[in-house]
């Protein structure tokens, strides 16, 4: 399975996107199983976004997931909606990659 | 709770964005109520009814029923009360609480720099414009750095702040005065009748966050408006950043020019306005426009922003009572109250009037 994850917006607006590539298959554990368990396409489709929560200067994050065999399942979804243990995997993916 | 018995289908036809408003307006019963209801589309008349403490339009000159008390007339006794919390490098907020009111500094230059900076808001609210913190009514100012890790971004989720540390390549702080002053004061734009934040509403938004971090900063460094460097995150972005800030009031489209972040994308003019569907069509863009007419109101009069042009802006926001505003909405509302703060001939009407020109809005 291969999962990209870029942002957008937060106080900048533009240009300050953040962008990962996983291959979740090399992940070790227990990043692997967090990863599996998290973002998997199932788990994100169920994450309904709320009607214009309050608030300003938040980030959306675009989330590709690729499973083998399978079409690619790509999903929108603001941090509002983002469960706090997935919003931390999310950074540690980041930071994962970013340290590769 | 779900919609109304109604069989009648024809009376299930709020429109969305009432029910947008309702929800951003509303206590916590009604902005969940609206979420539903923009999900089934139903009427909700008797819910708004029954949970609105004042009216929304205004009745003989009365302020509108989102005004702070404290904008009515004299605020009540100082209230500063600070919570600061510490995320400890995860999501879930507000934290652990490290220093509330009346605590010695931690020495986490995080928690304390947010600690005075969320003060030097509340006086400027307080005693330049009355207002009794965010609400008006002496709200606890609650805030939490250390949010998540390696976070480059800021906010205000409706209730509190919320500092990253930045990753330090592009971002190498958010705690610096006009930052502090933007988020708080999204929660000053919440609590008096809100903006939609997308669109020419959204940079509204987006644009009232900056001119007020921008005074709080001033009005802490002891900075005329001829003095300032007008400068919104001054001194935030990564030592290898090709920038000097997040934005710039002064000369939008300047502060930055790098090659990971690529050009600062700001007009300063309705020429220039930026359609597009991101950044909710754009509010961190075009706030550049009212940005720079609330810049050039300022070079106009001199003396300090907080003076004249901050009690204009301050005064419109109370009295605008329309959370989908337009620029030419917020300009029109700017020249109204600064007729009524000073006469339709004063110098300080003829100046905004020029200060919105400039920028392409002719009111």
């Amino acid at each position: 399975m291969m999962i990209t994850i870029t942002t957008s917006g937060g106080i900048g607006g533009f240009g300050l996107a953040r962008k990962a590539e996983v291959a979740v298959d090399e992940l070790p554990e227990p990043l692997h199983s967090e990863t599996c368990a998290l973002l998997d396409p199932a788990a994100l489709a169920g994450l309904r976004a709320a009607a214009a929560p309050r608030g300003a200067d938040r980030i959306v994050y675009h989330i590709v997931v690729v499973e083998q065999g399978a079409a690619p399942s790509a999903f929108d979804l603001p941090e509002t909606v983002l469960p706090g243990p997935t919003l931390d995997l999310i950074d540690e993916l980041l930071d994962f990659v970013s340290k590769r | 709770m779900g919609c109304p018995v109604h069989r009648d289908s024809r009376l299930c036809i709020v429109p969305p964005h009432m029910l947008r408003v309702l929800e951003m307006r509303g206590d916590r019963k009604t902005a969940a109520m609206a979420r539903r209801l923009l999900d089934q589309s139903c009427k909700i008349r008797d819910e708004r009814a029954a949970i609105a403490a004042r009216p929304m339009l205004a009745e003989d000159g009365d302020a509108p029923g989102f005004v702070a008390e404290g904008y009515l007339g004299a605020a009540a006794a100082r209230g500063l009360v600070r919570e600061i919390h510490d995320g400890e490098g995860k999501a879930a907020l507000p934290g652990k609480l490290v220093r509330a009111e009346g605590d010695p500094p931690t020495g986490d230059a995080g928690a304390d720099g947010a600690y005075d900076g969320a003060e030097a808001v509340y006086d400027l609210y307080f005693e330049e414009f009355g207002r009794n913190s965010l609400d008006g009514a002496g709200m606890t100012l609650v805030a939490t750095v250390h949010h998540r890790r390696n976070f480059n971004n800021a906010f205000w989720d409706g209730s509190q702040m919320a500092y990253g540390d930045g990753d330090g390549e592009i971002f190498r702080t958010f705690i610096e005065t006009s930052v502090i002053g933007h988020e708080m004061s999204h929660g000053v734009v919440q609590f008096s009748g809100g903006l939609v934040y997308e669109g020419q509403s959204g940079a509204l938004n987006e644009s009232f966050a900056d001119v007020f971090g921008a005074q709080t900063r001033q009005r802490l460094e002891g900075t005329g408006a001829c003095e300032s460097d007008w400068l919104i995150g001054k001194g935030i972005l990564g030592p290898e950043i090709k920038g000097v800030a997040l934005r710039s009031m002064k000369m939008p489209g300047t502060a930055y020019s790098d090659a990971l972040l690529g050009q600062d994308p700001q007009p300063y003019h309705m020429d220039f306005y930026v359609n597009t569907t991101e950044d909710n069509g754009g509010v961190h863009v075009n706030s550049g426009i009212p940005n720079h007419a609330f810049y050039l109101y300022c070079m106009y009069l001199g003396g300090n922003s907080w003076g004249v042009p901050g009690q204009v802006w301050y005064d419109a926001l109370q009295r605008l009572n329309n959370p989908y505003a337009s620029f030419h909405d917020w300009a029109t509302q700017t020249v109204q109250s600064a007729v009524q703060l000073h006469g339709v001939g004063s110098r300080e009407v003829l100046a905004l009037r020029r200060a919105w020109t400039l920028v392409g809005l002719a009111i």
